[in-house]
């Protein structure tokens, strides 16, 4: 198996993830954090930054392996 | 819905339901695991104070103010310390921090309810709970005195508020977790839907193929033609439909193996295949039977499509090492003039393969008049009913010329049908609709019965005519026969001896245990029997020579051959049935004697009866008493030089 990393991510599917991922980060690591407790603000970040990787990229893996692309065909 | 996204639902769903009954649980557990916690922590405090209490109480040395000192040191700034008696009587506290918060109970009341808490020694921690603020409690006993110190803490409930650590964790790991359920079921559901969809492919793919040959079968034959024939519809196009069948497949089969025949159909299948256009598609019936489809094709098309099969099939086989030859016959019929739906088309490109099987064509188009449902075919057949019933048909007769003698030795019966709009039937048209719709039986009757009645009728006038009635193959598969024709003898006064049963050799041999039964009956009766069209059959010599056959009648095509291109080789063969007859006691019928010259050569080779237009056509009863006073009663050689050639007068015309 080939791994091609094509693009999966379509635009709205991008903004969607971007906006996610900053409201992620906000909470976390934002002025006067939402989020006191440490260990959660880590896993809270950890997400935002993976999600925001894939949105940058247009690529998400796991859409790969379950063959959804959210790229408009048309 | 796809099952992906089923399974992708199901699976965040229950992770959904998993994390809310999580967090549910924790939020009942968590009080009490906080109030536990802390009376726990207070009851080691309250032994601590208790050790420290124990000099300075011998010594009667404390006070409000000690007991807070000690609070500063020990404990915390919102722990409270009370000092009790063996009866409950406060010796001392600690000053109760005084705070602005509107939720603080009064030190009164709290020491009120620590007098109040019940004094077993076994009950020594637990929760005190005001209306507004919950305190934890625990007490010790104060080493070597009856009096006893006890704890007061006030429970905080801040972990309860949303936002506080423990909120903020469990809602992080529910988004880790769902992030993690949500891969797990994208990923998972990815598999199980390849798989199913593999399954199902295969499934599907098995339903519309043919196991041995790997073609589409007849179902998706049908779907592909109805599908196209749609299509067709609304573009006005034509679609062609070729079913074909390998003729004698059967005895491939019964000779040389099933396998060998299967690999016959593969190889059959790969080479039509071949010729095919990428858009055709052919089909196996089932047996021997395909079936080929053109989108498109209109007539001239499909003449050169089926061509190029019979072409591609001409070629020889060569499996295990033999080389086979095999033919095709196959039927055309072509959407929308043959047929607007695909079940009927089928229906017809059957019934042609049929008919160009029947006559050795290699292909024929769907006529409606071959077709035994068709309209044409179903009106004549209720006609030729009528007509049997109501007696609406005639008998002609043809003489048989005895050669030795000159003289009439009888004449043939041939039915003939005066249609009352389409006129004259041919006997090769509604004979063969006879045979195909369960007619044949009445119209043998009917013929039976008219021939035997005219024979009486000739014998009381005097004439001695014997009349020749032909039977067709399912005549000889009727027990019944010998019994009907013995009462319609006897109803009209007619000797058995004088009528003669002419059966093809086809007939004979259809079921020819039975036919030979039939026969040998018909033979006991006294009635004479003769093979028709002798020559053009496939049966056994030593078969025929076990029957009770009286006379053998050659096929016409040899007698007319005699005249023609290959008159010697058919010659030959006249000349080899004649000695064949004579040298198993059968008396030799020449049939289509039409010229003197032909007459002649039958003479000296020894026919013994000769039938054709050189002496007369079929004629009808007046025709025929009119022709035998004015020249049957002639001798032979008489009849040859006078009579004209009749051919000029074939009723068909």
């Amino acid at each position: 198996m080939t791994l091609r990393f094509q693009r999966n991510i379509g635009i709205l599917d991008m903004m969607l993830r971007i906006g996610i991922s900053a409201v992620f980060l906000y909470a976390a690591m934002g002025p006067g954090p939402l989020i006191r407790d440490s260990f959660a603000a880590g896993v809270v970040t950890a997400l935002a930054v993976g999600n925001l990787v894939a949105a940058l990229t247009r690529f998400c893996p796991l859409y790969m392996v379950a063959g959804i692309n959210t790229c408009r065909t048309d | 819905m796809p099952i992906r996204t089923q399974l992708l639902m199901a699976f965040v769903g229950v992770t959904l339901l998993a994390l809310v009954i999580f967090g549910m649980v924790a939020y009942w557990l968590l009080p009490d695991a906080v109030r536990s916690q802390e009376a726990s922590m207070l009851k080691g405090l309250s032994q601590r104070v208790g050790a420290r209490l124990r000099a300075p109480l011998a010594r009667g040395d404390v006070d409000g103010a000690a007991l807070s000192r000690l609070r500063e040191r020990l404990v915390g700034p919102d722990t409270f310390i009370v000092l009790l008696d063996s009866r409950q009587r406060v010796l001392g506290s600690s000053q109760l921090t005084a705070t602005d918060d509107d939720q603080a109970v009064h030190p009164e009341r709290i020491l009120a309810a620590v007098q109040a808490l019940p004094s077993d020694a076994k009950t020594d921690q637990g929760v005190l709970d005001f209306a507004r603020r919950q305190y934890a409690w625990a007490r010790s006993p104060i080493p070597g005195s009856s009096d006893v110190v006890t704890l007061l803490h006030p429970l905080s409930l801040d972990y309860m508020r949303f936002g506080s650590t423990l909120w903020m964790r469990l809602l992080a790991t529910a988004l880790f977790v769902m992030w993690v359920a949500v891969w797990a079921a994208l990923l998972l559901s990815s598999i199980i839907a390849r798989r199913l969809n593999e399954k199902n492919a295969a499934l599907s793919y098995q339903a519309h193929h043919d196991g041995l040959t790997g073609l589409p079968n007849r179902g998706m034959l049908n779907e592909h033609l109805n599908e196209l024939t749609v299509r067709a519809r609304q573009n006005g196009q034509t679609v062609g439909l070729f079913v074909m069948d390998l003729d004698r497949f059967k005895e491939i089969n019964d000779t040389l193996g099933h396998p060998f025949g299967d690999q016959l159909l593969k190889m059959v299948g790969m080479r039509v295949r071949g010729i095919l256009r990428e858009n055709d598609l052919i089909a196996r019936l089932g047996g021997d039977e395909f079936a080929v489809v053109l989108p498109g094709a209109g007539r001239k098309d499909a003449v050169s499509c089926a061509m190029r099969i019979v072409h591609v099939l001409e070629r020889a086989f060569s499996i295990d090492g033999l080389n086979l030859h095999i033919k095709t016959s196959l039927g055309i019929a072509i959407y929308p003039e043959d047929g607007d739906a695909a079940d009927l088309l089928i229906q017809h490109a059957d019934t042609a393969m049929y008919k160009a099987k029947k006559s050795g064509a290699d292909y024929r188009f769907y006529d409606s008049a071959d077709d035994p449902y068709s309209v044409r075919r179903l009106t004549l057949t209720s006609d030729l009913r009528t007509a049997i019933e109501r007696d609406q048909l005639l008998l002609h007769y043809q003489p048989k010329i005895h050669l030795a003698s000159g003289q009439v030795s009888g004449v043939e019966a041939l039915v003939r049908w005066q249609h009352p709009e389409h006129g004259f039937m041919p006997p090769d048209e509604f004979i063969p609709l006879a045979e195909q719709t369960g007619l044949i039986g009445a119209l043998t009757d009917w013929v039976l019965n008219e021939a035997i009645r005219q024979c009486g009728v000739w014998g009381r006038e005097g004439r001695d005519l014997r009349v020749a009635v032909n039977l067709s193959a399912h005549s000889l598969k009727n027990p019944h026969l010998p019994a009907d024709i013995a009462g319609m003898l006897d109803a009209w006064g007619v000797a058995p001896q004088r009528l003669v049963l002419e059966i093809t050799e086809s007939a004979m041999m259809e079921d020819h245990e039975l036919a030979a039964d039939i026969v040998h009956r018909l033979d006991q009766m006294g009635i004479a029997i003769a093979i028709d069209d002798f020559g053009t059959g496939f049966s056994s010599l030593a078969y025929l020579q076990r029957l009770p056959v009286h006379e053998i009648k050659i096929d016409k095509s040899f007698v007319i051959g005699m005249d023609g291109a290959e008159n010697e080789s058919n010659a030959v063969i006249v000349r080899s049935i004649v000695d064949l007859a004579h040298n198993i006691g059968c008396k030799v019928v020449a049939e289509g004697v039409e010229n003197d010259a032909v007459l002649g050569r039958l003479r000296a080779f020894g026919v013994d009866i000769a039938q054709g237009y050189h002496f007369s056509r079929p004629l009808a009863v007046e025709a025929l008493v009119h022709w035998l006073a004015s020249s049957g009663r002639s001798n032979a050689e008489e009849y040859e030089s006078t009579s004209p050639p009749l051919i000029s007068a074939i009723s068909r015309a």
